[in-house]
């Protein structure tokens, strides 16, 4: 009789748990999302793009109830990240977090990658990353025109850091050299292909005399007396940082590079799903807690709905293909 | 003394109950982490930062550095255990670590593994706590050619990791580059030896690379041997003999240092940190031939090391905001979620905080020495499981542990790949360590050469007129040629030997 128990006691647990979903998901199959949702990342973890789609994540995934992952799916510059979520399933439940290193500017850079730039359904613009030039607290030069003053003067001696192939850094600077009337190729461009943490440390340790910074690093870097802003990207003066003068007001409008992070998902997504991500997206960046969060990191929040960021991002593709090609970046 | 005032005062601030607590989660949670192999701290802080949300700074902080130095302690015992390197860290470890096991000296080797962490741990942490600024700006001043000489430095190991035939050794750690190799250049942009294979252009990720070459190929090996289990015999001595602390005692010094500076140095991989310390104790052993027969200095050297490059690695987040690599990268998000900013300013506005986490970080320490020698005797059981049910097992965690590295399948058919490659590695005689050496300098070799020659617009003396990479690059050609010599001597020796008996 106690044998007979056990074993009832135990299917019946066992029953419960394989009907488990049954109860838990008795929602309607037409509501999106039912399921837990995962949020691809193409860089590693502490990266600025890892930063923002976790918060992304995080808010959205109280708001919908559903867990959405952020996974990490490094290599190859994004690429394999990107190659298995553009070929995945387009039902709303593998996205990935977008950005200028991943479209416009990877595509400017590599002829030859396996998907075009516009084979994805782009969602929307989240944040906007304006890029500041900066150079160590102790250099010489106080202002931009005297760090091009150099440059031209003393070209193969002007070190600069630029990061990996496709980045922020290595797009911006070279922008500003080339509308400054300098060949970038002239000057000791410096790769570093660990990224921008890398090409600080140089800055800091006196190696490279000019980089750049985002907000982050140049709230941190910038307050704690270390590196100092000679200009900023952005068509206005920012209002965390007022000394800062922009490009504009240097003399070089011409460089005018400014970085961004979105949501994106795999081509032919449905209207609905589309629908769900942009209103869910639009609402985050109106909700005080999700700001004050972002304030926290210095994110600048810019949301642009689908077709304006597909629009958007196929303008600066042409804008970085003619620099790519110019500069000599172009595979 | 105000250092030691303010690391008072930081005490006051870690020893209350909540922050004690997690403490003690964070300790036990990295210490399950760097058990299981390929996932890392760098994974679970990540997991882990959404406590962000509901705890006050100081105890998640707290927690996620004990995960950090916590994964330092745990990654030795799948290397000892079952020859699996819990991360890069742990590789020098399975050298010597598991011939120990196989010898009925697990026990010993855990122990000492935990004692030598703990002595390495605490020590830097002074380090840490009287030098930071200085030693932060002392960092900087290597660039990308001291980088490079470092390397060039580190490269001369592969002379003394590659056992009997040196050639073999140098096969083994040209096999290294070539796998290094494969991938998407991030400078060029050029697709390297990648056959047109999306999954390729991603690289060959080393966690693939060491789980196949050291777990799976063992386990390849064992089943041809039909082995019972690692040491099926009664275990004699849980604990190291006096005879061996005393042995270790000199050892351990010189890993905290050689740790602590190389911890320093941002993107630095903690492997080649723990194969320094390694080396380094061989060379100055009066006995050299035991390393990799189951030397107890072969397993407290890199252990030690690794976690005094943990103490180091904050050196540069604390002092100048700069992570030194992808776990405490995570930890720098979690501060700037706070609003916290590391660098100069946090030891001026936030001095309870920062002087807090140093406190911590003794006090973790500690809890880590206590909870890890009782588990020894626990542990040590692992040597006794029948091969056939335990074999199994280490599959399916090196199979998991390969797969969290980047969420890919891929991966996988990697490890099984160099399973394979390393069981044949094992049959003829060609040392796996210098492929895995190679595995991982390759890329800072590489990454700071041309760095260096982009530096000098591709003048190659930007190398050599600089004080610290000259120095090292004399250093490296002066130990090679040492190395040599050792060789040389010790083969005379063991001829003589042979000749005396014969």
């Amino acid at each position: 009789m106690k044998g007979l128990s056990k074993t009832f006691l135990s299917t019946l647990i066992a029953l419960f748990i394989l009907f488990c979903p049954v109860f838990a998901g008795s929602q309607g199959v037409s509501q999106y999302p039912t399921k837990a949702i995962d949020l691809i990342i193409a860089f590693g973890p502490g990266t600025g793009f890892d930063t923002t789609a976790r918060m992304i994540a995080a808010h959205l995934s109280k708001k919908w109830g559903v867990p959405i992952n952020p996974v990490n799916m490094t290599g190859g510059s994004g690429v394999t990240a990107l190659n298995r979520v553009l070929r995945s399933t387009p039902d709303g439940y593998m996205m990935f977090l977008d950005g200028h290193v991943l479209s416009s500017m990877l595509f400017a850079i590599q002829a030859d990658l396996p998907f075009k730039l516009n084979e994805r359904t782009f969602i929307a613009q989240m944040t906007m990353e304006p890029v500041f030039f900066v150079v160590n607290a102790n250099s010489p030069w106080k202002t931009l025109r005297e760090a091009l003053d150099f440059a031209r003067k003393e070209s193969a001696n002007f070190r600069w850091g630029g990061g990996a192939l496709g980045s922020l850094n290595n797009f911006s600077i070279s922008q500003l050299l080339a509308t400054a009337g300098i060949d970038p190729n002239s000057t000791a461009r410096v790769i570093f292909e660990q990224g921008n943490v890398a090409a600080l440390q140089a800055l800091l340790g006196g190696h490279v005399q000019f980089g750049i910074v985002t907000t982050s690093d140049m709230e941190r870097l910038g307050s704690a007396g270390k590196v100092r802003g000679l200009a900023v990207t952005s068509p206005e003066r920012l209002k965390d940082f007022p000394d800062i003068p922009t490009t504009k007001e240097a003399g070089v409008p011409g460089s005018n590079i400014i970085g961004w992070y979105g949501i994106s998902g795999p081509p032919n997504l449905p209207p609905q799903i589309i629908n769900t991500w942009s209103k869910g997206l639009e609402d985050s960046t109106k909700d005080a807690e999700f700001l004050t969060q972002a304030v926290k990191l210095k994110k600048y929040f810019a949301y642009l709905p689908p077709k304006e960021t597909r629009d958007m991002v196929n303008a600066e593709y042409e804008k970085y293909l003619t620099l790519a090609k110019q500069i000599g970046l172009r595979k | 003394m105000s250092a030691l005032s303010d690391l008072f005062a930081g005490f006051s601030v870690a020893l209350t109950f909540h922050n004690l607590l997690y403490c003690l989660i964070g300790s036990i949670m990295g210490t399950l982490v760097g058990v299981l192999p390929g996932i890392g701290p760098t994974s679970a802080i990540a997991i882990l930062l959404p406590i962000t949300s509901f705890l006050p700074p100081m105890p998640a902080i707290i927690m996620l550095a004990g995960i950090y130095y916590g994964a330092m302690y745990g990654g030795s015992t799948t290397s000892i255990l079952l020859n699996i390197p819990g991360e890069v860290a742990s590789v020098p470890t399975c050298l010597d670590g598991y011939e120990m096991a196989k010898q009925g000296r697990a026990g010993p080797a855990l122990a000492i593994s935990a004692i030598s962490s703990f002595f390495a741990g605490t020590i830097s942490l002074i380090g840490l706590t009287f030098f930071a600024p200085t030693l932060a700006d002392a960092a900087l001043v290597f660039g990308p050619p001291e980088y490079f000489a470092l390397m060039v430095f580190a490269l001369t190991m592969v002379i003394n990791l590659s056992g009997k035939d040196i050639i073999k050794g140098f096969v083994s750690a040209l096999i290294g580059f070539l796998i290094a190799a494969i991938g998407l250049d991030a400078v060029s942009g050029s697709a390297r030896f990648t056959f047109g294979s999306i999954e390729l252009m991603g690289g060959i990720d080393f966690i693939s690379v060491i789980i196949g070459l050291f777990a799976v190929a063992e386990i390849l090996v064992s089943m041809e041997e039909s082995v019972v289990a690692v040491f099926p015999g009664k275990i004699k001595g849980l604990m190291p003999t006096l005879h061996d602390l005393k042995t270790c005692l000199g050892t351990m010094v010189r890993a905290t240092f050689i740790g602590f500076f190389l911890g320093l140095l941002p993107g630095l991989s903690t492997g080649i940190t723990a194969f320094m310390a390694y080396d380094v104790e061989k060379r100055v052993s009066k006995h050299p031939e035991r390393f990799g027969k189951g030397a107890i200095e072969g397993v407290a050297a890199p252990e030690g090391a690794n976690n005094s490059a943990t103490s180091g690695a904050f050196v540069p987040l604390l002092c100048l905001g700069i992570p030194p690599g992808p776990a405490l990268a995570v930890l720098l998000g979690a501060f700037m979620i706070y609003g916290l900013q590391p660098g100069p300013l946090l030891f001026e506005h936030h001095s309870g905080f920062a002087w807090g986490l140093i406190a911590s970080m003794y006090i973790g320490n500690a809890m880590l020495l206590v909870l890890n020698l009782p588990l020894v005797g626990i542990w040590v059981k692992v040597c006794k499981i029948p091969y056939a049910i335990l074999s199994p097992l280490v599959l399916i965690f090196s199979f998991i542990g390969a797969f969290s590295v980047r969420n890919s399948m891929f991966d996988i058919w990697l490890t099984i790949i160099f399973g394979g490659i390393g069981y044949l590695m094992k049959k003829l005689n060609y040392p796996s360590a210098p492929l895995v050496l190679t595995i991982v300098l390759a890329a800072r070799l590489e990454g700071s050469l041309r760095e260096s020659l982009n530096m000098s617009m591709g003048n190659p003396s930007i190398l050599f007129n600089r004080p610290i990479s000259l120095g090292l690059i004399i250093l490296a050609i002066l130990f090679t040629f040492i190395s040599f010599w050792a060789r040389a001597k010790h083969l005379r020796v063991m001829e003589v030997a042979v000749e005396d008996q014969g």
